[in-house]
């Protein structure tokens, strides 16, 4: 061979790499909309045939697979392939699928069937149900309870919510809500929807498909409950867990929500950050010894084992000592002062269900009236500390009081911020509260707009600091 | 002389057999009193508790930096078991004498400390603290609370007076005004309950019923002295009051006035009562039944009457304090009141028919 | 001489019976002009409660009811059509309740003054209403759900609890007649025991059926929907069949037993048979909204200052005034709330305690 064959094959070697490479590329490029995030949590779609966190192409080929009944493929294994729910896996749900990948067209919405959480066990056994929705939603009406508050703004719904209802006494923090603050109530509390506001609102903004609410089974049940709303109005009732601690639930109740209003890239965003830090925080735990812990969200009484507070506790790390009970609250105290009847229970004495640390976990109305709005921005000579100190003192009861080891979390965080502060208070050797803070800010900016500076604001409080406070 | 018995004899025995009544049920109150220590509570059995107050007789407290355990157990029994089993004892007393006088003035079997509105006017001040935050004489704390509820409790014996002083007001008729104020008042009650977030709703309603948690030992003192003032007050116009239950015009012509007497009668009782329902909410049917079970033992005469009363009224709201803890479950002694004292109450119902009560 | 039936001017004398026949006949056009007027107002502010329930004009809502009676519908979620849902299964099952609860409450109570021949009688001052209630606890507790239509089943439990006080009422009828007050306060401690009873079984029961409950124990008929109408309507209507057939008979109680009986009227028998129609009526209405109160006390006393005792006229013209008072007690509920409707029993009982302390005061002392 000469020299000019030589460098042609080199030439169209280099070419043959480089487009190969060019090919490399671009097959990459193109899987990278399925490139898989870390997110350890579940779509509870119809659709969502893989049971992961998003409805993509992924899911159209394991529904052709069950259509063609290829071994391994049923409807059994991957319940969520039934898209357009009837019982069948055949054209519908592919079709189903591929509008849902499309997108929705100049507002036009269709049906998509999703899964309903709830605490009705008697009348749905395993905690959940299947409703229909008009996707993609829109504008919508919420519940403001101060759980939901976070989850909206993590997903970024602020602009589709067009009424909320909650009680006069707790209402949005004016500071970290101002849009939410400035709705009239539509109901006279978190759990109960006025029919005539209602109404007004949904005469008001045309286009409103859906509400909004908790899984608990107290919201919408009476009244305008959630059979008139579906039924009568027409609108798409939707249940999230929105108080959940456990990792998974959360991540899924803000998948569903992005998926719901077709802002699935910050839910995941926030899905796979959450997932993330969970599971840090767990490699930091582990191997240390369990701390026995009890929880409290008010004056005079535990949390019980079933209660959303008990699972803070648990998800720091730590082992609950009390035990469940239905109206989850455990007092240890009668409540001098307010009423006379909440009858102390005084198993809660007993060696065996005294804890080690006791976590006040609070709202922002600890420190004083909500009415000035995120009272924990306020300057100290706001706070009620006659009432803080209190509340603290109402522990002197238990062992571990001479230990100092009440510490208390208020205020309205996301939950990750709660677990966080929880675990410092439990493990302060493996977390620190600075480790806390900073993910805190961490989710603040990436997700809340930045909203507050941590460190200006008061989360956590230690036995020592409320007792060496004047007032 | 042979065996035969005067009736002097007779007389002094059977006076003798009524004290004998009066201090037996005493003792057996006392009894369930102290047995009451042992119950419902997981970490107190009766052997402790009795230990504890032996030592606490003997001058030792136990201190929490030493033995927290020890500690523990000292301050439930000391600040909790005591002064309720104490509070309850009396509170019985007072219904009870409360009762019988009231049914003496009235002159019907069916009246109650309950039914003259005594306990809807306090009930009502309570709410008022619960739900709006709202009391008359702004003391933090319990006593606010109880001042709410005596203030208010007051209502309706300033309106029987006043309706007494305009006309001729019958026992029936104060009846039916008792009533008819503890529907006004009921209707506040509801206007307010309905606005209430559900947990306050929860105490609202088991302080309708009763319960005897939460009476510390300032409760207790006051109390106490509530029932002496009661029963010093009530021995006193004790003849007057058998005088006056004779008939209207048998006690004008024997010199007493008797609507005097029954209004006076109705204040004392409507203080009392509402510093008792301050304190435990309003249990019913023990005003009720009582002086008929007393009637039983010591007949009717007030002097003996109004004793009796008060120990067998702290006999029942013990024994059902007791009956309500070893059924657990949160459940309040206004309720076990309620069970025992119905059936004797339509049993007293039906005898009603034949028997002379009424006018 | 002036020949019979003619005077000194000529002009005939009308005799004695024609004069009374006229006067009886002319008193009664006017009862019956009375209970017709009481009957027009009720429908005007029947009407009207239309525009307070929807904040609506009334000419629009006539519109809505005309279109949906003449089967148009107006698009989904457009304006129209949610009106026209406040309208239709919202207001007008509520005030179709009203009227018929009003009727139903003025009824027992008219009879039962009659029957019991006590003033002050009235399902609720004497217990029957909160032995009802507590039926209604009792389903709740067992199980039966509001929200999931068990309507008969709560209606059933009402009906059979307040069977226990009414049985005591009979066992006690005779003694009340020569003390009326006896009556209520056995009604008083009956109320007392029920409550209590109740209590025992909200401290078994969760956080949502003790506010059902609740809301029961005061009276409300804002979650009033159409699956309520059927049953309250028939076990009203059956119950004020029974009591209006027996009318006549009722009117004899008022004599006194004894005479009673000497015209031929069982008087227990008849006290029974007027109660469990009572029963009927007070199960059914406190099934769907509660204790609601006052009404029956109330109503027979006013309307009697104007009809007489007659219960031929007493019981409808209650009824007209009972469905004017519950509408208008509802409306000022609705007025005076920002969030949730203030329940009619509330208001009612805000009205009625005070007429019924009225009506005590007022009477001479010898009645009672």
């Amino acid at each position: 061979m000469n020299a000019n064959s030589t460098k042609i094959i080199i030439v169209i070697a280099a070419i043959v790499v480089v487009a190969a490479g060019v090919g490399a590329f671009m097959v990459l490029n193109q899987n990278s909309d399925n490139s898989t995030k870390n997110i350890d949590a579940s779509l509870e779609v119809y659709g969502n045939a893989n049971n992961d966190y998003r409805i993509d192409n992924k899911d159209l080929s394991i529904i052709e697979k069950i259509i063609k009944k290829e071994s391994g493929y049923t409807l059994e294994k991957y319940p969520l392939a039934d898209a357009y729910y009837d019982g069948v896996v055949d054209d519908k749900d592919i079709q189903q699928v591929k509008d849902i990948i499309a997108g929705a067209k100049d507002g036009n919405q269709f049906s998509v069937w999703h899964i309903n959480h709830t605490t009705d066990l008697t009348n749905y056994p395993s905690g959940s149900y299947v409703v229909d929705t008009k996707w993609p939603i829109t504008k919508t009406v919420a519940n403001g309870a101060a759980n939901s508050l976070t989850l909206y703004e993590m997903v970024g719904l602020t602009d589709n919510i067009v009424g909320m209802n909650y009680s006069s006494g707790s209402p949005p923090d004016k500071i970290i809500y101002p849009k939410y603050a400035a709705f009239e109530s539509l109901g006279s509390s978190t759990t109960n929807l006025n029919e005539e506001k209602l109404v007004a609102c949904l005469k008001d903004n045309p286009g409103t498909t859906a509400v909004i609410t908790a899984d608990n089974k107290s919201y919408l049940a009476s009244g305008c409950n959630e059979k008139y709303i579906e039924e009568t109005l027409k609108i798409d009732v939707i249940r999230i867990q929105h108080a959940a601690v456990d990792p998974k639930e959360h991540s899924s109740a803000i998948l569903l929500l992005g998926f719901l209003f077709q802002k699935d890239t910050k839910a995941e965003e926030v899905a796979e950050w959450t997932t993330a830090v969970f599971k840090e925080l767990d490699k930091k735990l582990d191997g240390a010894a369990k701390v026995r812990v009890a929880s409290s969200s008010g004056e005079k009484y535990l949390s019980a084992r079933n209660s959303d507070y008990a699972d803070v506790a648990v998800q720091a790390g730590g082992e609950y000592t009390l035990w469940e009970q239905s109206s989850s609250s455990i007092y240890f105290k009668e409540y001098k002062g307010s009423s006379k009847t909440y009858e102390p229970d005084p198993r809660v004495f007993l060696e065996e269900y005294q804890a080690d640390k006791i976590l006040g976990i609070r709202t922002g109305a600890f420190l004083g009236s909500v009415k000035d709005g995120a009272s924990w921005y306020g300057s100290p000579d706001k706070w009620d500390v006659a009432k803080m100190k209190a509340y603290v003192e109402d522990f002197s009861v238990f062992k571990c009081y001479d230990d100092k080891a009440v510490t208390v979390i208020s205020g309205d965080m996301p939950i990750v911020a709660r677990v966080l502060y929880a675990a410092s208070a439990l493990y302060p050797d493996l977390i620190s509260k600075e480790y806390a803070d900073e993910k805190h800010q961490e989710f603040v900016d990436k997700f809340l707009g930045g909203s507050y500076i941590v460190k200006d604001c008061h989360f956590i409080f230690t036995q020592e600091e409320i007792e060496a406070m004047k007032g | 002389m042979s065996g035969e018995r005067t009736p002097e004899d007779k007389y002094v025995s059977a006076q003798r057999r009524r004290y004998l009544y009066i201090i037996l049920f005493l003792a057996i109150a006392i009894g369930i009193a102290v047995y009451s220590f042992g119950v419902g509570s997981a970490v107190i059995d009766f052997n402790i508790a009795i230990k504890v107050i032996i030592d606490r007789l003997n001058g030792i407290v136990p201190d929490r930096s030493v033995d927290y355990w020890a500690w523990l157990r000292d301050m439930l029994v000391i600040e909790d078991t005591v002064p309720r089993a104490l509070g309850g004892l009396i509170i019985g007393a007072i219904l009870g004498v409360c009762g019988a006088v009231m049914q003496t003035c009235v002159r019907n079997p069916l009246a109650s400390p309950y039914t003259t509105g005594i306990s809807a006017a306090a009930l009502f001040g309570v709410t008022l603290s619960l739900v709006l935050g709202f009391r008359f004489i702004p003391i933090p704390g319990e006593t606010g609370l109880i001042m709410n509820a005596f203030i208010l409790s007051m209502f309706p014996c300033l309106l029987m007076i006043m309706v007494s002083v305009k006309r001729k007001t019958t026992p029936t008729m104060l009846v039916l005004i008792g009533i008819g104020v503890m529907y006004l008042f009921n209707a506040f009650t509801m206007i307010m309950k309905y606005r209430a977030e559900p947990d306050v709703l929860k105490q609202i309603q088991l302080w309708s019923i009763g319960s005897l948690t939460g009476i510390g030992w300032s409760a207790v003192y006051v109390l106490f002295a509530t029932l002496i003032a009661l029963l010093i007050f009530m021995l006193c116009f004790s003849r007057k009051m058998d005088v006056m239950a004779s008939g209207e015009n048998q006690s004008i012509s024997l010199g007493v006035r008797p609507d005097r007497v029954r209004i006076i009668c109705m204040v004392a009782i409507s203080a009392c009562t509402s510093v008792a329902v301050a304190f435990s909410g309003a249990i019913g049917f023990v005003g009720l039944i009582i002086p008929h079970l007393s009637r039983l033992f010591v007949g009717s005469k007030s002097k003996m009457l109004i004793p009796c009363s008060a120990v067998l009224g702290a006999l029942l709201l013990i024994a059902s304090d007791v009956v309500a803890r070893l059924l657990g479950n949160g459940l309040p002694v206004g309720a076990v009141t309620a069970v025992i004292g119905s059936p004797v109450f339509i049993y007293f119902l039906i005898k009603m028919r034949s028997n002379g009560w009424g006018k | 001489m002036t020949p019979e039936g003619l005077n000194s001017e000529g002009d005939s004398i009308p005799d004695c019976e024609d004069i009374l026949v006229e006067e009886y006949l002319s008193s009664a056009r006017i009862k019956l002009l009375l209970i017709a007027l009481l009957f027009i107002i009720a429908a005007i502010i029947a009407i009207y409660s239309f525009t307070i329930y929807g904040d609506m004009e009334l000419s629009y809502v006539f519109e809505l009811i005309s279109n949906h009676i003449s089967g148009n519908t107006y698009p989904e979620y457009s304006p129209e059509w949610f009106d026209d849902i406040i309208i239709w299964e919202s207001a007008l099952p509520r005030v179709i309740f009203c009227i018929i609860a009003a009727i139903g409450l003025a009824v027992a109570g008219a009879s039962m003054q009659t029957a019991m021949n006590n003033p002050l009688a009235d399902p609720y001052t004497v217990g029957i209403s909160s032995g009802a209630c507590l039926g209604l606890a009792v389903a709740l507790s067992v199980g039966f759900s509001v929200n999931h239509g068990d309507l008969l089943g709560i209606n059933i439990f009402a009906f059979i609890f307040s069977l226990f006080p009414l049985a005591l009422i009979l066992i006690l009828a005779p003694k009340t007649h020569s003390s009326p007050s006896t009556l209520i306060l056995a009604g008083v401690a009956l109320s007392y025991l029920f409550n209590a009873a109740n209590t025992i079984i909200m401290v078994t029961v969760d956080a949502e059926t003790l506010e059902t409950i609740y809301k029961w124990q005061v009276g409300t008929v804002s979650d009033i929907r159409w699956d309520n109408i059927p049953l309250t309507l028939g076990f009203v209507a059956l119950g004020s069949a029974l009591v209006t057939i027996l009318s006549k008979k009722l009117n004899l109680l008022s004599l006194g037993d004894a005479s009673a009986t000497s015209l031929g009227v069982d008087p227990d028998n008849l006290r029974m048979i007027c109660l469990v129609a009572i029963a009927f009526i007070v199960g059914a209405i406190v099934g769907s909204a509660g204790i609601i109160g006052f009404i029956g006390l109330v109503t027979p006393h006013i309307v009697r200052t104007f009809v007489g005792s007659n219960n031929k006229y007493v019981i409808p013209a209650s009824a007209g005034l009972g469905i004017i008072m519950i509408i208008t007690a509802d409306i000022l509920c609705k007025m005076f709330t920002v969030y949730d409707d203030m329940p009619v029993g509330a208001m009612l009982a805000l009205i009625g305690a005070p007429i019924f302390l009225y009506l005590v005061i007022r009477r001479k002392s010898n009645v009672w």
